[in-house]
């Protein structure tokens, strides 16, 4: 945090199926915007890194990015 | 092969072993002129190496131990040179066109499983046009033999994927040059003992070196030269048993608003664990590593002796093509590489 602007690093599992670029820049655009919306912080960047892909269960089919398998 | 698939496996390179022995000898160099370094400071007690080194080699001339001296030098000189132009072992055999690989010494085993072989000759990898890896087509292995179980171990990968292309070009170098020197020393050696070389001197005077040595530049002059051969020894030294393998990838996307990565290990272990769900997969483990140039993620799977070859090939094709949609990183290869058990696992009791 810098005054009103922030810098934020988030870590992400994932399910197997869905393609890691366009879930990581989903969770990173759903991320700023709830964060400046919630907090009226100036949101920089947002670093977003996949820690886990989970193989067990199989992903459902994409309906947009609202509903990512993020857990 | 797709422009997806890794190279093959091979063994380890037959040099590696002689880089080593080369990159210590490196180092014990060094410590040498260390030791004479600090001897001239007054730091460490007793005589000088480089200059009782120097006393011994002031004169030589022709005598007895030339023999078995200049026999030994040729011996080892051929086995480096042997050693530095030998290409790897190839250690796989492909199981169709898509970077699925099984160990050579697996497919016996598999075969004796099949009972006879119902749907491919073990004995016969299919011919492929020259310059390709023997490919294997898929075996049918319906065998129902069932014995007590061991475990095993899901692609433990051997050293041979933990040495760069880097460091192997220096040990073929090294042992090449070392290899040509030892030849020519030992049969010039034993060429002079036996007066084979016309006009050859009764004997060589090396006494510029025992003077350098009584100099007082020399303690100085060794000790940097020590300290630098020691770092460089130990530098070539640690890059043998470096690994290899990536952390973090970098995907698509990445920018200004924010940096975009996966876990390396994550990913490729996820596709191995959905190859577990295939029929005659007992285990699996992956990994993205950095091979001779390319980023490569390798998985190993352990199957069952009696495991459809052909069922397992296609699922680990379609996971291999679904790790390179999820990653969506346009420079990674794949390579899936079987492993087959020794017994069929059993079913577990229930009490």
């Amino acid at each position: 945090v810098a005054g009103q602007h922030v810098r934020l690093d988030v870590e992400v599992a994932v399910r197997w199926g869905r393609p890691l670029p366009q879930t990581a820049a989903a969770v990173r655009s759903q991320v700023a915007e709830q964060v400046s919306e919630l907090t009226g912080l100036v949101v920089d960047s947002v670093a977003v890194g996949i820690v886990a892909v989970a193989a067990d269960a199989p992903a459902p089919a994409a309906t947009g990015a609202g509903d990512e398998d993020v857990t | 092969m797709s422009n997806e698939t890794a190279k093959r496996p091979t063994g380890m390179a037959a040099v590696a072993p002689v880089g080593i022995l080369a990159a210590v000898a490196t180092v014990a160099i060094g410590v040498v002129g260390v030791h004479d370094a600090l001897q001239a400071a007054g730091a460490v007690r007793g005589p000088s190496w480089t200059e009782w080194l120097a006393g011994r080699l002031e004169t030589i001339q022709p005598g007895g131990w030339m023999i078995p001296a200049g026999i030994i030098a040729v011996v080892v000189g051929l086995f480096f040179l042997v050693a530095a132009l030998k290409p790897r072992r190839v250690t796989h055999s492909a199981v169709g066109r898509d970077g699925v690989w099984i160990r050579r010494r697996d497919i016996g085993r598999l075969a004796a499983e099949s009972g006879g072989g119902r749907c491919g000759s073990p004995s016969g990898p299919l011919a492929t046009p020259t310059g390709s890896p023997p490919t294997w087509t898929p075996l049918c292995v319906n065998g129902s033999r069932s014995c007590h179980h061991r475990h095993g171990s899901a692609g433990a990968s051997s050293r041979r994927t933990e040495m760069g292309r880097g460091v192997i070009a220096v040990d073929r170098v090294v042992a090449f040059v070392l290899g040509v020197g030892l030849v020519a020393a030992g049969a010039g050696g034993l060429g002079w003992r036996f007066d084979l070389i016309p006009d050859a001197p009764e004997r060589l005077r090396f006494s510029w070196l025992a003077d350098a040595t009584r100099t007082a530049w020399w303690p100085w002059a060794t000790g940097a030269a020590g300290v630098l051969l020691v770092l460089i020894g130990l530098i070539w030294l640690i890059r043998h048993f470096r690994s290899r393998g990536v952390r973090r990838l970098q995907l698509a996307g990445s920018d200004h608003t924010g940096l975009l990565t996966a876990d390396a290990k994550a990913a490729a272990t996820a596709a191995g664990d959905r190859l577990t769900q295939t029929a005659g997969v007992r285990s699996s483990s992956g990994r993205i590593v950095s091979d001779r140039g390319q980023l490569v993620a390798e998985l190993n799977l352990t199957i069952e002796p009696t495991a459809d070859l052909g069922t397992v090939q296609a699922a680990a094709e379609q996971t291999s093509h679904d790790l390179h949609r999820i990653v969506g990183r346009d420079d990674l290869h794949h390579r899936v590489q079987l492993h087959v058990a020794r017994h069929e696992k059993t079913p577990a009791r229930v009490r």
